[in-house]
């Protein structure tokens, strides 16, 4: 039981902490808000006035409603589509020992290499459009899965998989009814490292490409306009984080639901 | 007999095999034109890419450039972690009052940055090595931050009870786990600065690796874009071994404090 005193002094300190808060950002606004045109030059920062206008007009635009959705679109649909060909191609490795052997040097070298080098290749093969945007999207989460699906296929015990074929379950049955199952929690922590970098790769494939948030961001650059800059990286943050808290939740829910099954 | 057939087993399950299949094989589909080598070149073609950018020292210039950028970007994002976490960590109240402004600057897609950095400080160096400190300095924010509270307090005070100075501890409880989850961060953030380095050139078409790859695409000479991704390539896996060795050297020497 919390006394008076101790209630009083921890609402005071919330109240000191949030005070701080506010005026590190009210702070910051004032000075962009005066510093332009005065103590930096107006094409590098934009008023918080005109950035709050904009969003304005934005938000009355069918224009922001789908870049958003655009943006949603390559970083779901990347998702889905590495989950699936990363989760085969970690089945494929983990149920031959030579090819796994043989291929593995390989996976790790193109895992090390950053993945933005082979943006260009994609763009020669694809083009200038949404299809280079979403392999790019892809093979940036696909190694998430395919490390992490190899990982959880190792945790099932050989004994497990032993038993399962003395049974009579063929490979593909293993998949279904052992393996998935087993290697779940491993699979959920590659979605939910994969999502943010399937965001991200979408919107950097975007910035190059065209469509999308990094398309909004693309052609403000084209334009100079600093407010049009800053509304849409503003706009790309806050749809970023939101998608990144939706993915949480979902994995907690899920963790939970995991834990609930594991427990009957 | 044998001992021969196991031999020539273990040598024919070498993974330098399948690089030689593979070569083999675009050779023979560019080389009957089944796909045109427009599109997926050769590794002849390819190689005389190299050769020719290696001949002329462009691709060594070019992956200099880069890895410099990246190098001094990394270097910043490491110094400049420090005043950060030392805020963060001074006290309860200074944590609890900046951790969600250093999270939410965290959370922004630092990508969606450039044309803003290029507006203030034009297309060059500074706004290059200053999107690649942007890059990386939260990531050793966060393992620094992990680090220091993985010292269990009550360890420390152990310690300083058996009569170890403050420079004692910091020397052996708190550096040992600093540089542990420090080379964590290197090894997120070595490929991040790189990343960082060539999308910035992409961007802004600056000299280095990044505008060679950028350029022969653009310019369909798949060629010289493979002979830039293969020079890259063996750079990027030589650093990820290196940080693995350093890691596990360093692991070994904490376990043997």
């Amino acid at each position: 039981m919390t006394t008076a005193p101790s209630r009083v002094r921890r609402v005071a300190v919330t109240s000191a902490v949030w005070a701080c808060r506010v005026g590190v950002i009210a702070g910051v606004a004032w000075w962009m808000q005066i510093a332009p045109g005065r103590w930096v030059s107006e094409f590098a920062v934009a008023k918080p006035s005109s950035i709050a206008a904009e969003f304005g007009r934005q938000f009355g635009s069918s224009f922001f409603y789908h870049a958003v959705l655009t943006t949603v679109f390559h970083s779901v649909v990347a998702l889905i589509a590495a989950s699936i060909a990363g989760i085969l191609s970690a089945w494929l490795l983990w149920s031959s020992v030579v090819a796994r052997r043989l291929i593995s040097p390989y996976l790790i070298a193109a895992y090390s290499t950053p993945r933005i080098v082979f943006l260009p290749l994609f763009i020669f093969w694809f083009g200038f459009g949404p299809t280079t945007v979403l392999v790019y999207a892809i093979i940036a989460c696909f190694f998430i899965f395919i490390f992490n699906g190899l990982e959880g296929f190792d945790a099932v015990g050989r004994r497990l998989v032993g038993a399962m074929s003395v049974i009579g379950l063929n490979k593909r049955q293993m998949l279904g009814h052992c393996l998935l199952p087993a290697a779940r929690g491993y699979i959920l922590a590659a979605a939910l490292v994969a999502f943010p970098t399937a965001v991200l790769a979408a919107i950097m494939g975007e910035m190059i490409l065209g469509g999308g948030l990094g398309g909004w961001i693309l052609l403000e650059r084209g334009k100079f306009s600093t407010t049009g800059l800053y509304t849409a990286t503003i706009a790309a943050t806050v749809v970023g984080a939101i998608l990144n808290t939706l993915a949480q939740w979902t994995g907690v829910i899920l963790r939970r639901r995991m834990g609930d099954e594991a427990a009957r | 007999m044998g001992v021969g057939l196991a031999r020539a087993s273990h040598i024919a399950r070498q993974p330098i095999w399948v690089a030689v299949a593979f070569l083999g094989v675009w050779q023979l589909i560019s080389g009957l034109e089944i796909v045109s080598p427009f599109w997926i070149s050769s590794p002849q073609r390819a190689a005389n890419a190299l050769w020719n950018l290696t001949s002329d020292g462009t691709i060594f210039v070019d992956l200099l450039r880069t890895l410099t950028a990246a190098f001094v970007g990394l270097g910043l994002g490491i110094v400049g972690s420090v005043p950060i976490v030392a805020l963060l960590s001074v006290s309860r109240f200074t944590e609890r009052t900046f951790q969600p402004i250093v999270d939410f600057i965290y959370s922004i897609p630092k990508v969606a940055l450039i044309p803003v950095l290029v507006l203030t400080f034009g297309v060059g160096r500074v706004s290059e090595i200053f999107l690649i400190f942007l890059f990386v300095v939260f990531i050793f924010v966060y393992n620094f931050q992990a680090g220091l509270r993985e010292v269990d307090p009550r360890l420390l005070d152990a310690m300083k009870n058996l009569g170890m100075s403050q420079i004692g501890l910091i020397t052996n409880v708190r550096i040992p786990v600093l540089l542990s989850y420090g080379m964590a961060g290197l090894r997120i953030g070595i490929p991040t600065a790189i990343t960082g380095a060539i999308f910035v050139e992409y961007f802004s078409g600056q000299t280095g690796i990044g505008k060679l790859i950028y350029q022969s695409a653009i310019s369909f000479q798949m060629d010289y874009l493979i002979a830039g991704v293969a020079a890259l390539v063996p750079v990027a896996y030589a650093f990820d071994i290196l940080l693995r060795r350093l890691d596990s050297r360093l692991s070994a020497w904490r376990a043997a404090l």
